[in-house]
């Protein structure tokens, strides 16, 4: 299970949003437009989580998004997602290997 | 393009890589015989939904990476070359070598847009010669490529909206909606002329909210700033709003309901 406190501790993660898969908002920390991106995460998992069903990718797990100002990671938990806005350049591969390895710690 | 896309397609653990515009229709595509052009056409109008929401967010996104149980989605934004935007899409099992296939995709895309910028659309879009390698499907062309949205149908007239509650945040208690009324280019908030205006948009965001969900409110704040750039939001900008909503509810009959309940007093 993704703790949204633990994930906005990562280092390079500048906020983060819980969610449910509808794009409903539960929660944020360090977050102000927690509201819409639980929306905009809620959209594109659903939307992803489509495509992948029809090309046979199975359930979609994680998506990240890079880009010249920031980057974002939306992991999907059960019927939750948590969303995270984190700084350019590779603090997003950072935040993705401590997913990585907080999930085989757990597991 | 289609050598580009064979490129990536030569790819171990790649199964088909995908160029699509901004409409979500398919430019050209490459792939396994189990990825044919009907698929490919069928998953180009979903990712560009996709490609859409992460827009609203982050305009400037260079790539996504979507990561499955059985494999992986990899988008590359290919810039909007001759005005079109345009983005590869390259579909993977769990063999790929991420690492290795991200710097040849990244290449490809690259090459891809320098043939777009180049002016090479032209013969891109038109049809393709068979593929040449084995259990590939070939590539397509596609129609001409239009803008975001450009096809999207026209609701029908709306009543003028009726002036809401005086209050100064009328009905936005227990709603999660915030219409300031200061100017803000925060998603979080437009600008509104007065009361019954930031009404206006919590009802708005309410009624479209039934068709599209909690992005509703996404919606209509990046409406208010396209019909409503210079000055803030008023009534008098009802009907165009309700024209620019009707457009993201895809059912004729929702899409008529929408514009039906938002000229109720």
């Amino acid at each position: 299970m993704i703790d949204l406190a633990q994930l906005a501790a990562v280092p390079g993660v500048r906020g983060a949003v819980l969610a449910d898969l509808a794009g409903g908002f539960l929660d944020a920390v360090r977050e102000p437009e927690g509201e819409a991106l639980a929306a905009v995460a809620g959209f594109l998992c659903t939307t992803v989580g489509q495509a992948g069903d029809d090309l046979g990718l199975g359930p979609v797990a994680r998506i990240s998004v890079a880009g010249a100002a920031r980057a974002g990671l939306v992991v999907v938990d059960g019927q939750r997602i948590v969303a995270a806005t984190i700084e350019p350049g590779s603090a997003l591969a950072g935040v993705e290997r401590s997913l990585d390895a907080s999930r085989k710690g757990s597991a | 393009m289609e050598t580009i896309l064979q490129e990536i397609l030569d790819i171990a653990g790649v199964g088909a890589a995908l160029v699509f515009d901004g409409g979500g229709r398919l430019v050209a595509h490459r792939g396994r015989a189990v990825y044919d052009r009907a698929l490919c056409e069928q998953v180009s109008a979903l990712l560009v939904k996709a490609v859409d929401s992460v827009q609203l967010q982050q305009e400037d996104w260079d790539s996504i990476t979507a990561l499955f149980a059985d494999g992986r989605l990899l988008l590359r934004n290919l810039g909007a070359g001759g005005g079109t935007p345009r983005v590869l899409a390259v579909v993977a099992d769990a063999t790929l070598n991420a690492s290795f296939a991200t710097v040849a995709i990244r290449v490809a895309a690259g090459k891809l847009k320098r043939a777009i910028d180049g002016g090479s659309n032209a013969s891109s879009m038109a049809p393709a010669p068979a593929a040449s390698s084995p259990g590939a499907s070939g590539a397509s062309g596609a129609a001409p490529a239009a803008a975001l949205g450009a096809s999207r149908a026209t609701p029908p007239p709306l009543p003028t909206p009726a002036p809401a509650a005086a209050d100064s945040r009328p009905g936005l208690a227990g709603s999660g909606l915030a219409w300031s009324k200061i100017s803000s280019v925060g998603l979080s908030s437009v600008s509104v002329a007065d009361p019954a205006s930031a009404a206006f948009l919590t009802r708005a965001s309410r009624e479209l909210a039934r068709y599209v969900g909690p992005i509703s409110k996404v919606f209509v704040e990046e409406a208010v700033r396209r019909i409503s750039s210079d000055a803030p939001f008023s009534l008098p900008l009802g009907r165009a709003l309700v024209d620019e909503l009707a457009a993201q509810v895809e059912d004729p009959k929702d899409r008529a309901l929408f514009v039906q309940a938002l000229g109720k007093p």
